[in-house]
């Protein structure tokens, strides 16, 4: 056989837009899980088990000084669901901010644009996050008197929402720290005041009128509420705005994008 | 075709502004072969980066009605610790190309043996280019970006190039960049320089290589 018979008779007729864009997604998301999970694929199970692990070390903390449940009687699903939507934003979000600094060779190839290697990144960390989401219930029923939310659905609807601001989130300060490098330092120091704000350590419904709407303007405080409210009866509702949460998480997308778009002229 | 219509790229360091390309205006005619000459940061790797796509112009226009390779010439964009196997068939699925043909052709052309399943970061300089080239010679581009062909092979290998080119001539055009006027000019049959951010058309590639002489 020599080169002639190898290269392709006939050329193939172009591929459209959104083919490409598919055929690039696919197969960036299949080199990460190659690159990610090592040569054992421990990789991957490192992948699932930091998020988990964080929130198992976070609740054992919270039974070791007995905090109390502010709603409902069982602690361990109160503040396991609590944390289990800040631990999916970090994680997803973090990982979004790095997808770019990992695969920037990528972009030596002409067909992959940076929307790519994030939107491959996203793919692959939704999946990763709701996997998570299902080892977290599992836990939560074994260690509590139950998992019995009041509305299965809603719960649902505030994990995606979760994971549509993670993501979000993660593309616009990916893309402001490629054009200001510090800017990952800034998005890590953060995390910590997000934390504080989203609502896990205190009970937003306790805070006194303003302060609870000022509260309230962090998305991931949104999301905390979103999914104990529709776990709980009667749970207080009043801060809870899900239009503000995916509206902000939408800005965040959009103007990611657009940015990366102007961006590619000034670099 | 592949159109620049006022083409500006600028590189801004701390206290430094370089002008790479000043308002470049040139059409690309693919049934011909390029070779731009220029002296050493005279902005014809970054030429190539906006003919390929990968980079952007600060202002104008580039645009191209036909399926451009990425600029060859060394291994960059192949993951380190990813087999050579398995960089290439993570690069045909993006060009979506056949992986089984492309695979055979990279181990017929690159002849790097077992290494094509060994990570890429044990090869030799010399490996990464072959498995380069391989790559780029199986996937089936319209037009071809090379920079420094010369720089990357022994004698046997550029001959190997130099064949799998002529194969595709009259199929594929090529747009090269190098110091060599040899390589040049058994490559292509116009001629251009990149010379102080303008790029300058000569009729015959003998005149793009005088001029070349003269100011450098």
């Amino acid at each position: 056989m020599d080169a002639k018979e190898m290269t392709e008779a006939r050329r193939r007729p172009a591929a459209s837009a959104l083919a490409i864009n598919l055929a690039v997604i696919n197969a960036i998301v299949l080199r990460d899980i190659r690159v990610r999970s090592g040569p054992y694929y421990t990789g991957f199970l490192m992948i699932l088990l930091m998020p988990l692990a964080h929130l198992v070390a976070l609740l054992t903390i919270y039974h070791i000084f007995k905090r109390l449940a502010p709603v409902g009687n069982d602690q361990i699903v109160y503040f396991g669901l609590s944390i289990l939507p800040f631990v999916i934003f970090l994680y997803l979000s973090r990982r979004i901010v790095i997808a770019l600094q990992e695969n920037r060779p990528l972009l030596f190839f002409n067909r992959v644009k940076v929307f790519d290697i994030i939107f491959a990144r996203g793919v692959l960390e939704a999946v990763s996050c709701v996997i998570v989401f299902i080892f977290v219930i599992f836990i939560l029923d074994i260690f509590s008197d139950g998992f019995k939310p009041r509305d299965w659905a809603g719960i649902l609807f505030a994990l995606f929402a979760a994971i549509y601001f993670g993501f979000s989130f993660g593309v616009i300060n990916s893309l402001i720290a490629q054009i200001f490098p510090f800017w990952a330092t800034v998005y890590n120091l953060t995390m910590p005041l997000m934390w504080v704000s989203s609502g896990v350590i205190f009970f937003p419904s306790n805070i006194p009128e303003p302060y609870n709407y000022w509260i309230a303007l962090n998305p991931l405080l949104q999301c905390v509420e979103w999914i104990r409210y529709s776990y709980y009866e009667n749970y207080p509702d009043r801060i809870l705005n899900v239009s503000y949460l995916l509206s902000f998480s939408t800005a965040c997308l959009a103007f990611g994008l657009i940015g990366e778009r102007l961006s590619r002229r000034i670099r | 075709m592949i159109r620049l219509a006022g083409v500006t790229k600028i590189y801004k360091t701390e206290n430094h502004r370089k002008v790479v390309l000043d308002n470049v205006s040139y059409t690309f005619d693919t049934r011909h072969s390029y070779g731009i000459f220029g002296p050493n940061g005279a902005g014809k790797s970054t030429l190539l980066r906006l003919i390929a796509g990968t980079e952007q112009p600060n202002s104008g226009k580039v645009t191209r009605d036909l399926r451009v390779s990425w600029p060859l010439g060394f291994s960059g964009g192949f993951h380190p610790k990813m087999t050579g196997r398995e960089n290439v068939k993570f690069i045909s699925r993006i060009y979506g190309a056949d992986t089984r043909r492309v695979i055979d052709f990279v181990e017929y052309f690159a002849e790097i043996g077992h290494y094509l399943d060994m990570p890429v970061s044990t090869y030799s300089s010399g490996m990464g280019a072959r498995l380069a080239f391989g790559l780029s010679m199986a996937i089936d581009f319209e037009c071809y970006l090379v920079d420094e062909i010369t720089a990357v092979g022994d004698a046997r290998f550029n001959l190997r190039c130099k064949q799998a080119f002529d194969e595709r001539r009259g199929r594929s055009s090529i747009i090269m960049v190098s110091h060599s006027i040899g390589t040049i000019k058994a490559y292509c049959d116009r001629g251009l320089a990149l010379h102080r951010g303008k790029l300058i058309a000569f009729g015959h590639i003998d005149d793009a290589v005088e001029f070349y002489r003269k100011n450098n």
